[in-house]
């Protein structure tokens, strides 16, 4: 795939604004990640069907049609995203392995955190089509209203999937020379998403229910918030060090 | 010189404690409501405070390796976290027999037992982590990574799981109130015995670490001719 | 031997014998687990010693370069 070429500034103004250059990298590795992968379709699908099966697995374990499961469907649709998304989270740097595609990634004139973001922000449109497939499915299987709240639904959606993005992508990148690396991702990653996904739980409960968030649930925004920025911002620093020998 | 360290550490450690248990069985009266397994609380809850100290410390160790690149760093920062983990379980297994006693259930989600279980997950994956990298600098700068990320995590993970509970009804083990001054001395006093302990351990295993490098470059001078 | 059992209210003998039993079983499990990680240390520290040992000998065998 062509690689877009560096427009050159005008002599006359100097030279341009180093973050719109930092922009363009990381929109660069993001398109070229999801052009890949939609050429292929395999981590999308692969999460899909995933998804489904999680769904299907989980109407077994619990009576779909109980008011009790009804209000802990909420939580069960962040396991299915958890889960479904390690698939993708996986593949974000292991894909670069074969041709030595992860040196020249790592060897190539842009700071690694626009490599980073630029991949987390490929996962993070990934997951987010398959959540968006998941969720319709989710409705009709539990019979449970999705848009009845569907903006805030969408924003809680939004930010915790962040958080799972954020978090996965760096322990893609950690994990991707070990054996065990579909293992260790999740063995790593989930523990230290727990506060992520529990106030995503929270706030999704009572929104795939109807009802709109009450001022108590106020903290699991603000938690949920805390979390990304954070782990936005450590993931960020911490980048460099995990993919530079 | 260590051995000499150690061997005074774990002696002092050892008539310390002696005396601690002495006081803590003997002298001490009963806590009103919940009797004698109260008294569980001296070895209880210090040893939740040096893993946290101990996980502290790694996490400071796993910066300093990232900015000096000095192996010594990482040999402590994988010692403290394993002397850490080794506290952390002692705590929630105290936690749980304590638990038994005042409600009759081993595991009641309590959202401090909770929380240290969680964290307890986490450093074992770092642990885990370790034993599947081989190279020493490349194992040292991912553990550094993921005790850096895992410490940050502790603090939201905390406080998380307190929300979480306190939407269910909660058990308290420590019997709320107000402890008696008897007890409080004894509690931070029996502290001192642990922390020395877990000195002590601290420095076997970086010794270890240490031996381990060793081995390493005799193995890379074996293979080099 | 523990005069205190006279303060402690609303337990029957046999609870208080049964809580002292547990307190027991208690400090003994924390014990048990620093023991258990005590014993983890000495066993790979036996190893690392043996695993030293082997390689010496080895270069030795090889003998000087």
């Amino acid at each position: 795939m062509a690689v877009p070429a560096v427009r050159r500034a005008p002599i006359r103004t100097g030279m341009k604004p180093p973050r719109l250059s930092f922009l363009r990298q990381t929109l660069t590795v993001a398109w070229k990640d999801l052009r890949s992968e939609l050429r292929t379709k395999e981590a999308i699908n692969a999460s899909l069907s995933f998804a489904v099966v999680i769904l299907l697995l989980f109407s077994a374990a619990f009576e779909p049609t109980e008011d009790q499961t009804r209000e802990i469907s909420g939580g069960l649709l962040w396991l299915v995203f958890a889960f479904a998304g390690a698939l993708i989270l996986n593949r974000s740097f292991a894909r670069e392995l074969a041709n030595d595609c992860l040196d020249a990634l790592i060897a190539a004139p842009m700071s690694g955190a626009a490599l980073f973001l630029g991949k987390a922000l490929a996962n993070f449109v990934l997951l987010s089509a398959v959540e968006a497939v998941c969720l319709p499915v989710f409705g009709a299987f539990y019979n449970v209203h999705v848009t009845r709240q569907f903006w805030p639904l969408a924003g809680v959606i939004a930010l915790g999937t962040w958080g799972l993005t954020v978090v996965g992508t760096v322990f893609s990148a950690l994990t991707v020379n070990l054996r065990l690396r579909e293992l260790m991702l999740p063995v790593l990653g989930y523990p230290i998403l727990i506060p992520c996904l529990l106030a995503a739980m929270h706030l999704t409960a009572p929104l795939v229910m109807g009802d709109p968030l009450t001022a108590e649930l106020a903290q699991w925004v603000r938690l949920l918030v805390a979390f990304d920025v954070i782990f936005s911002a450590l993931a960020l620093a911490l980048i460099e060090s995990v993919m530079v020998r | 010189m260590r051995n000499k360290t150690i061997a005074v550490l774990s002696w002092f450690t050892a008539l310390l404690l002696a005396g601690n248990l002495a006081v803590i069985l003997l002298v001490l009266p009963d806590e009103v409501q919940q009797g004698p397994i109260f008294r569980i609380i001296f070895f209880h809850v210090p040893a939740a405070w040096t893993a946290f100290l101990c996980f502290f410390g790694a996490m400071i160790a796993s910066v300093l390796y990232l900015v000096r690149k000095n192996l010594r760093y990482d040999a402590f920062a994988a010692a403290a976290t394993e002397v850490g983990l080794a506290f952390g379980a002692a705590n929630l297994l105290t936690g749980m027999i304590w638990g038994h006693i005042i409600w009759g259930i081993w595991w009641t989600w309590d959202w401090r037992l909770t929380s240290m279980l969680v964290g307890l997950i986490i450093y074992a994956g770092y642990v885990m982590l370790r034993r599947a990298i081989e190279e020493a600098t490349e194992r040292a700068r991912m553990s550094a990574v993921v005790s850096i990320l895992a410490f940050a995590d502790v603090p939201i993970i905390f406080f998380s799981i307190k929300w979480w509970r306190t939407q269910h009804p909660q058990p308290v083990i420590y019997g709320g109130g107000v402890m008696s001054p008897a007890y409080k001395f004894m509690l931070f006093f029996n502290w001192i015995p642990l922390l020395l302990l877990a000195v002590a351990l601290l420095l076997i295993r970086m010794r270890q670490e240490q031996t381990g490098r060793e081995i390493d470059a005799l193995r890379r001078e074996m293979h080099a001719f | 031997m523990f005069p205190t059992l006279i303060q402690t209210a609303g337990f029957t003998p046999e609870q208080y014998q049964n809580n002292f039993v547990f307190l027991f079983y208690g400090l003994l499990t924390a014990w048990l687990v620093l023991l258990a990680f005590v014993g983890l240390l000495a066993g790979r520290q036996r190893k690392l010693q043996r695993e030293l040992e082997r390689l010496r000998l080895m270069l030795e065998d090889k003998g000087p370069r």
